[in-house]
């Protein structure tokens, strides 16, 4: 019975803890651009990253070692350093939207100045940390989170149709501005397939203490949370095409994103949809924080995880800290948090493949492994993910350039 | 030149090293066009006049739809005084930049003119801003805006 609640309250973390600021961004963007013509890209999406998180959660369950520890092992000390600098500078650059993030919902709900509410955030966030055990900062904004579902209600109630919002599952490519609508491919698998998600994940399972008993668990948490959390995106991408397109309104700031619950919903889905971004981001600056500092502490070989004292990691301590502070420093500068989060997006899928690669390989080494290695529908689907995200980093920044970064 | 020459033997020769080491300067280089790409000067283009006529109207639609829901009490003071202000901020941005940017002779007069309306765009969002409670003036802001905006 304990294991069927734990897993009940692993999924809706992950429902509520799926969306971050990139999905709100894109899927938004993207709904107010194209309707419902990119709602295919979501499931793809979410599909990736289920095949991936599974995939090391499991390394994590068995070896009990998270994504890092095998790069260094797996690919060696050069191209491991190579992987770490991009991922730390993607991590940041995310962290800074989702702090920056957190900023600007507050100022929404409390009219505060919003430099103010950037420290007052960073400190928070250093707060929560140092008091709350990792299983408990999960399921505080996982839980939190699940006021995101507000946008599933509004969705509804704003009655679109729902045979377009079908014939938008199948892939085809738009006829009218492409460029823009392959921009917005890129950004939306980029958002679905953020890397930090699976650092975050995978150095979880070892913080949570995974064994090869928790496989199941792990699986299912990774395919009914993420996949129900896809669902969020979903919605938000009907919200962007039913209530901004239908008005002319081309989504900029994140609070326009809390108007399209609030119009069809009044001000309880207003406030509901703002409580619920906050607690999105929040979660999200956490999980990029987290990741920034595990990434950097398994490279380094130091003493890292939550579950110990902060004395007991004196350099993971203070690895996220420094990033915390780096990151409120960013967007102290007056750096635009949603600006930023599209340039966050793109440059992560260019940085996709040097967190993808090496979980395929670990995943796959029986030394590793042994009997818990990949099957062959985790390797099919592994290898049409890796050729999939190798297209899109390659194409990423010729398409950013080409549509002024979704501009025109 | 012996610079650029550098840089490029920088990039290609990530061809020697490894797949990671190679995929870090590809971001790298990525990071360096984005700015160029990101940086939004120069003269004002029909595609550029096309396209900020577009986030004109893009502004005073969404201004409309706050001071709809304002009008209706579908908001709260706080949410409705701040996004204004971003709204406001925002349009008052644009109406400096195509006041003040180059345009191309034969669409000079247009430009200055989508200046002219984006300040005023920002004015009418200063009055949602300054009354974000007050419903009259919601419906008032609404009004104009829709009327500015073409909005459905």
């Amino acid at each position: 019975m304990s294991k069927v609640l734990g897993l009940a309250l692993g999924i809706l973390a992950a429902i509520g803890g799926f969306v971050d600021i990139g999905d709100l961004v894109f899927n938004t963007a993207a709904g107010a651009t194209f309707g419902y013509q990119l709602v295919w890209v979501i499931p793809v999406g979410v599909l990736g990253i289920i095949v991936y998180s599974e995939m090391c959660g499991r390394v994590a369950a068995v070896s009990g070692k998270a994504v890092f520890d095998a790069v260094r092992e797996r690919v060696g000390f050069k191209a491991a350093l190579g992987a770490l600098v991009s991922s730390e500078i993607v991590n940041l650059m995310t962290l800074a939207c989702e702090l920056g993030g957190v900023a600007i919902v507050l100022q929404l709900l409390a009219g505060l100045p919003y430099r103010w509410l950037i420290v007052i955030a960073a400190v928070a966030f250093m707060v929560i940390i140092w008091v709350t055990s990792f299983e408990w900062l999960e399921r505080l904004f996982g839980y939190g989170g699940l006021c995101m579902l507000v946008f599933a209600v509004a969705a509804v109630k704003l009655g679109p149709d729902w045979a377009k919002v079908g014939s938008g599952f199948v892939p085809h490519i738009a006829q009218n501005n492409s460029t823009l609508y392959l921009y917005f491919v890129i950004g939306l698998l980029g958002a679905a397939m953020t890397p930090y998600e699976v650092y975050f994940y995978s150095s979880g399972g070892v913080e949570e203490r995974w064994t090869p008993k928790d496989i199941r668990m792990n699986q299912a948490n990774a395919i009914v949370g993420y996949g129900l959390g896809g669902t969020l995106s979903v919605a938000l991408m009907i919200v962007g095409a039913t209530v901004f397109l239908g008005h002319g309104i081309s989504p900029e700031h994140l609070g326009t994103i809390a108007l399209g619950a609030g119009d069809p919903l009044g001000k309880v889905g207003l406030l509901l949809a703002l409580v619920g971004i906050l607690f999105a981001v929040g979660g999200a600056s956490i999980d990029t924080v987290f990741s920034g500092a595990y990434n950097l502490a398994q490279f380094c070989g130091w003493e890292w995880g939550r579950y110990r004292h902060p004395k007991g990691a004196p350099r993971f301590t203070l690895t996220w800290i420094v990033l915390l502070v780096l990151a409120a420093a960013i967007v102290m500068t007056g750096v635009d948090p949603v600006t930023l989060t599209e340039y966050a997006v793109i440059f992560s899928v260019v940085a996709l493949p040097l967190t993808y690669i090496p979980i395929l390989l670990v995943a796959n080494d029986r030394a590793y492994m042994g009997r818990y290695g990949n099957g062959r529908l985790a390797n099919a689907l592994g290898l049409v993910y890796l050729v999939v995200i190798m297209i899109v980093a390659v194409s990423a920044v010729p398409l950013m350039i080409l549509t002024n970064a979704g501009q025109n | 030149m012996s610079r650029a020459s550098g840089a490029f033997r920088w990039f290609a020769s990530a061809g020697a090293g490894t797949c990671p080491v190679l995929l870090l300067r590809v971001l790298v280089l990525a990071g360096c066009l984005a700015v160029v790409a990101g940086c939004n000067g120069g003269t004002v283009d029909r595609h550029a006049l096309t396209n900020d006529a577009a986030t004109i109207d893009s502004i005073a639609c969404e201004g409309a739809l706050l001071a709809h829901n304002g009008a209706a009490g579908k908001t709260t003071a706080y949410y409705a005084r701040e996004q204004a202000e971003e709204l406001r901020i925002q349009a008052s941005n644009l109406a400096d930049a195509l006041a003040r940017r180059p345009a191309l002779a034969s669409i000079e007069a247009r430009v200055r003119a989508k200046a002219r309306l984006a300040a005023r765009l920002a004015a009418i969002l200063q009055q949602l801003h300054d009354h974000p409670s007050d419903r009259d003036v919601a419906r008032a802001v609404e009004t104009r805006l829709a009327k500015l905006g073409g909005c459905a």
